[in-house]
């Protein structure tokens, strides 16, 4: 059975998309990466390293012209440098499929989700296609939608912290009521976390810290693609009812007596 | 005349292109974005971009980041 992942007008064989933050090197991303079976990662914009030029490019070990990458705004906490850093990324490859986070405070990592309706309204405009990381609001996911948005990013739980996905019943009614992909992105915690995400329907997961701070993180990097597998084969399999009381699994006819 | 290159104040020769800059500092075009006075400059633009005393350029790359 084919079951093609599209966001906007690209298609991508891995539902799982890994974040390139927080590993000991870039040879650890590269070969997490590898094992993770990602074709699409996530990227941060910063200040080229006028001092030291030798300084390693992630550019080196990561092939953009195998491995989508999907710049993000990171670190921006209003709509003015969030706009500032994707213009100069789609400008550093031509780069128009973009991750936008503005974020609210700093303890929280929380998305503000005003100025990111008004930059993601500005981004469609300018005619990139917008992956907008926001909050388990089903009507705030419904408003990114209709402003243009290619997919939303509802958070788990917060960024980094590992806690899976409390509010379970958010990111089904998010999924139910949506038009485009609904990837779960923060607060995968552990492979099981990310078979949950996708058993809920959700398109897609992201994931960084999870395999990142794991202590063997390539190791991890494997077992979460093998979990977004499984969610994702159990979700379309078709989940049984639940029930409060036993059923037996074995026949009683033809019992001895 | 000088431009601030990234935060830091660096002295360069009148009517230099950003081509000529990055060369300089052995920097691939392909892996960078410019921005001049907060305006991105297109890649097809750098050889004919002469930059202006106190410019404020940020030359950036892609990192790790989630």
């Amino acid at each position: 059975m084919k079951d093609i992942f599209k966001v906007g007008k690209y298609k991508f064989k891995s539902r799982l998309i890994v974040g390139t933050g927080k590993y000991k090197n870039f040879s650890e991303t590269a070969k997490a990466i590898d094992a993770s079976g990602a074709d699409m990662v996530t990227v941060a914009v910063r200040r080229v390293n006028i001092t030291n030029k030798k300084e390693p490019l992630l550019m080196d070990y990561i092939n953009p012209k195998k491995i989508r990458y999907l710049p993000n705004t990171a670190g921006c906490f209003n709509s003015e440098d969030a706009l500032r850093v994707l213009r100069l990324a789609r400008d550093s490859g031509g780069w128009n499929l973009v991750k936008l986070e503005v974020l609210g405070d700093k303890e929280t990592l929380y998305p503000n989700m005003k100025e990111t309706l008004k930059c993601t309204e500005i981004l469609t405009r300018e005619k990139f296609e917008v992956m907008v990381y926001c909050s388990d609001d089903p009507i705030a996911c419904k408003q990114l939608e209709e402003l243009g948005a290619v997919a939303v990013m509802p958070l788990g739980s917060l960024i980094g912290s590992g806690r899976g996905i409390p509010n379970k019943n958010n990111i089904k009614l998010i999924k139910n009521r949506s038009n485009v992909p609904v990837i779960v992105d923060a607060g995968i915690g552990c492979a099981s976390d990310a078979s949950i995400a996708m058993e809920l329907g959700c398109d897609g997961v992201l994931v960084n810290t999870a395999i990142a701070k794991a202590r063997k993180p390539i190791l991890m990097a494997e077992a979460i693609k093998l979990s977004v597998q499984a969610g994702r084969k159990s979700y379309l399999s078709g989940v049984m009812q639940k029930s409060n009381l036993a059923k037996n699994s074995t026949t009683h006819r033809r019992k001895i007596k | 005349m000088y431009i601030v290159l990234n935060g830091k104040k660096f002295e360069v020769p009148k009517k230099v292109t950003i081509t000529q800059l990055l060369k300089k500092m052995d920097i691939k075009p392909s892996k960078v974005a410019v921005e001049v006075n907060k305006v991105v400059i297109p890649k097809e633009q750098y050889k004919y971009f002469k930059f202006s005393n106190k410019d404020r350029v940020e030359i950036v790359t892609f990192i790790g980041g989630g």
